[in-house]
């Protein structure tokens, strides 16, 4: 009743989820970045955003995502997106191109098979420990 | 050698002393600067060596020293004399002027009045309403009898400092009642589009203030909370302790997800809160989006619904749960009520429906009865107050009665909000465009884009307008025929830092049909256009 948007972080493996539910916008985007990004951890191989119950996201929501889309490849994680297909935040996501940096599924089965072939194509490891200096 | 009253006998005299301390000038004084003249004037006409005031503290029950002429020592060093104990606190016990025309160590406490060599004294007590304030008294250090004279004489100065003392008083406890009230009800009411929410609080006439008290907040949802609440007990503890519950409460709302659950943890923290009162209290979600009103009552008078068809009932509570702070072995248990709009939602305390005459359920039915022309009243204060008379039907309130009226808007014509640039606002204009979108019929998709646009726009005039100090943001949106217009303004000028700006008004342009954006030194204004589909 209170929050405009509520997170649940999981992992699976070694796959971060961030389930976020409610709406995204300029008052707690910032919040929700940072408490997702400080959730992933070194030995995650991606990260999955669990949007399937964001009823609303303005471009704010659009740079959360750009940003932590940026911070995961400097690591060598991946990064997806679950969203349903006719929804607010997929059509806003698809008016800016969206899906051109980051991929989208519609369901939570075809995000994680992503999720785990990413392992396949990251980087050795030392690598991630150096940068993070 | 022992003397009398100087020129006791003459009448002229008699009445020239009685001026003296009824003077009109002496009104002008404060209490303090009455107190001090009086004192001087009571030593001169009674031919004096001293004259002091001692009022009594309820909680300790002693006599303490506060004014004194001519026994300055006895205020510096704070003398306290326990009631009915030495000669200042017989008065006091005995209510009645007391002589003493030799002093000696069995009679006087006082060991200032002792080593200053006061010979005799003559001490009346300071009474208000028979309530005893303290004590004045005056003495001479050569012997001297005091007359019934001189004891009337005093017993008037008396009362004239009695009633200065009990206004400086009253003052003290009016305006830290005032103080505290602003603890308890909420200095304004916020502006909540698609509601409008009128308060009343009435304290009863005698116990003075008492244990009502309301509160309204935004969350961060957008959704508005509603409490009303009924501490047992009145005066300036009831009052804090609402004041405790309120800010309580407040901080339960906003870390759950539900009434229930924030009227629990409530209910626990009553002992850390040090309650033994009783307190009901009713507390509540308005969500016009989902046009409800989900609510919790701890033993409170339901609310009354007012509806458009001019029917008014009380919302079904269920459950019957009990007041707060008693203990119960069920955890409070919430009602879903539907608000379709147009209908009014009356939330009070029992002291509105109460008489001790009749039944409570006697008190509702006549409530009931009066409530019609409240709903979407022209003028709500006029028409609570109105519905307040006809309740009261000429009788004083015997308890306190709070009320809050939520009239929910008929229909939205449109969209005319003026809020704060601030981030927390875009929630509430999304709040106002789904409700007013929804009552246009708008398809659901279409209804998203305009909240897209209309988002874009909104958050561009918070993040990019203004400087740290903040600023204002006008949205205003109609439907002509079949296309709805939009504008947002706002005073600044969008500063082009951030990168994402640029998205916003691809956003923009590509969810409506046109999107005009004009930046002039007295702000920036984005008209925007969408069509709706068959029409």
């Amino acid at each position: 009743m209170s929050e405009l948007a509520s997170l649940s972080l999981e992992r699976y493996r070694s796959i971060a989820v961030a389930v976020v539910s409610g709406e995204i916008d300029l008052s707690n985007a910032d919040e929700l970045r940072n408490r997702i990004a400080r959730w992933v951890i070194n030995d995650d191989v991606a990260l999955i955003l669990d949007f399937t119950d964001i009823s609303y996201t303005d471009s704010a929501g659009i740079n959360l995502l750009f940003d932590l889309s940026a911070r995961l490849r400097e690591h060598g994680q991946g990064l997806c997106v679950i969203l349903p297909a006719d929804s607010q935040p997929r059509r806003t996501f698809a008016i800016v191109g969206v899906e051109e940096r980051v991929p989208i599924f519609e369901t939570a089965a075809d995000a994680e098979a992503w999720a785990g072939g990413a392992t396949t194509s990251r980087p050795p490891r030392e690598g991630d420990v150096a940068r993070e200096g | 050698m022992q003397s009398t009253s100087p020129q006791i006998a003459d009448p002229a005299e008699q009445l020239r002393r009685l001026l003296r301390v009824a003077d009109v000038a002496l009104a002008h004084l404060s209490p303090e600067d009455l107190l001090d003249e009086l004192l001087i004037r009571v030593r001169e006409i009674l031919d004096a060596d001293t004259a002091a005031v001692l009022l009594l503290n309820k909680q300790t029950g002693e006599l303490v020293a506060t004014a004194a002429k001519g026994l300055e020592e006895e205020v510096e060093q704070g003398v306290r004399i326990p009631l009915g104990k030495g000669f200042a606190g017989r008065v006091a016990a005995e209510r009645k002027p007391v002589v003493i025309g030799r002093v000696d160590h069995r009679n006087v406490l006082n060991p200032i009045l002792r080593e200053k060599g006061v010979s005799s004294l003559i001490g009346v007590p300071l009474l208000v309403r028979g309530e005893v304030l303290g004590v004045l008294h005056v003495g001479t250090l050569a012997p001297r009898t005091f007359t019934d004279a001189d004891a009337e004489l005093l017993q008037l100065v008396a009362e004239r400092v009695a009633l200065g003392l009990h206004v400086r008083l009253y003052e003290q406890e009016r305006r830290m009642t005032e103080t505290l009230q602003r603890t308890f009800l909420p200095e304004s009411l916020p502006e909540v589009p698609g509601l409008r929410l009128t308060a009343k609080y009435l304290p009863a006439t005698d116990p003075g203030i008492g244990g009502d008290w309301y509160d309204v907040f935004v969350l961060p949802s957008g959704a508005v909370a509603l409490a009303m609440g009924d501490v047992s007990g009145h005066g300036l503890r009831a009052a804090a302790l609402m004041g405790r519950i309120r800010n309580a409460l407040r901080a339960c709302a906003l870390e759950v997800e539900n009434p229930s659950e924030a009227v629990d943890r409530l209910d626990r923290l009553m002992e850390l809160l040090d309650v033994t009162d009783i307190v009901t209290l009713l507390f509540g979600i308005v969500d016009t989006e989902l046009s409800e009103f989900r609510f919790v009552s701890a033993g409170h008078v339901p609310p009354l619904l007012i509806k458009p068809d001019g029917q008014s009932s009380f919302a079904d509570d269920d459950w019957g749960n009990p007041p707060l702070g008693i203990g119960h072995l069920h955890p409070f248990r919430e009602n879903i009520v539907p608000l379709e709009a147009g209908t009014s939602l009356l939330l009070y305390t029992d002291g509105l429906v109460e008489r001790r005459d009749e039944s409570l359920s006697e008190g509702l039915e006549r409530l009931r009865g009066v409530s019609a022309p409240m709903r979407l009243s022209p003028n709500p204060a006029e028409a609570i107050e109105s519905a307040i008379r006809s309740l009261l039907d000429g009788r004083e309130p015997a308890d306190d009665i709070a009320l809050l009226l939520v009239d929910l808007e008929a229909e939205s014509t449109g969209i005319d909000l003026r809020i704060a640039a601030d981030p927390a606002a875009l929630v509430t204009v999304r709040r106002a465009f789904r409700r007013w979108l929804s009552d246009l019929g708008v398809p659901r998709r279409v209804s998203d884009d305009v909240i897209t646009a209309v988002g874009e726009a909104s958050a561009n005039a918070v993040e990019h307008a203004y400087g740290p100090m903040g600023g204002w943001l006008h949205v205003l949106a109609s439907c002509e025929v079949d296309t709805i217009q939009v504008t947002v303004c706002d005073g600044g000028r969008w500063r082009r830092r951030q990168s994402g700006r640029g998205r916003g008004s691809t956003l923009m342009r590509s969810v409506m049909d046109s999107v005009e954006i004009e930046t002039s030194d007295a702000g920036t204004t984005v008209t925007m256009q969408r069509r709706l589909p068959g029409r």
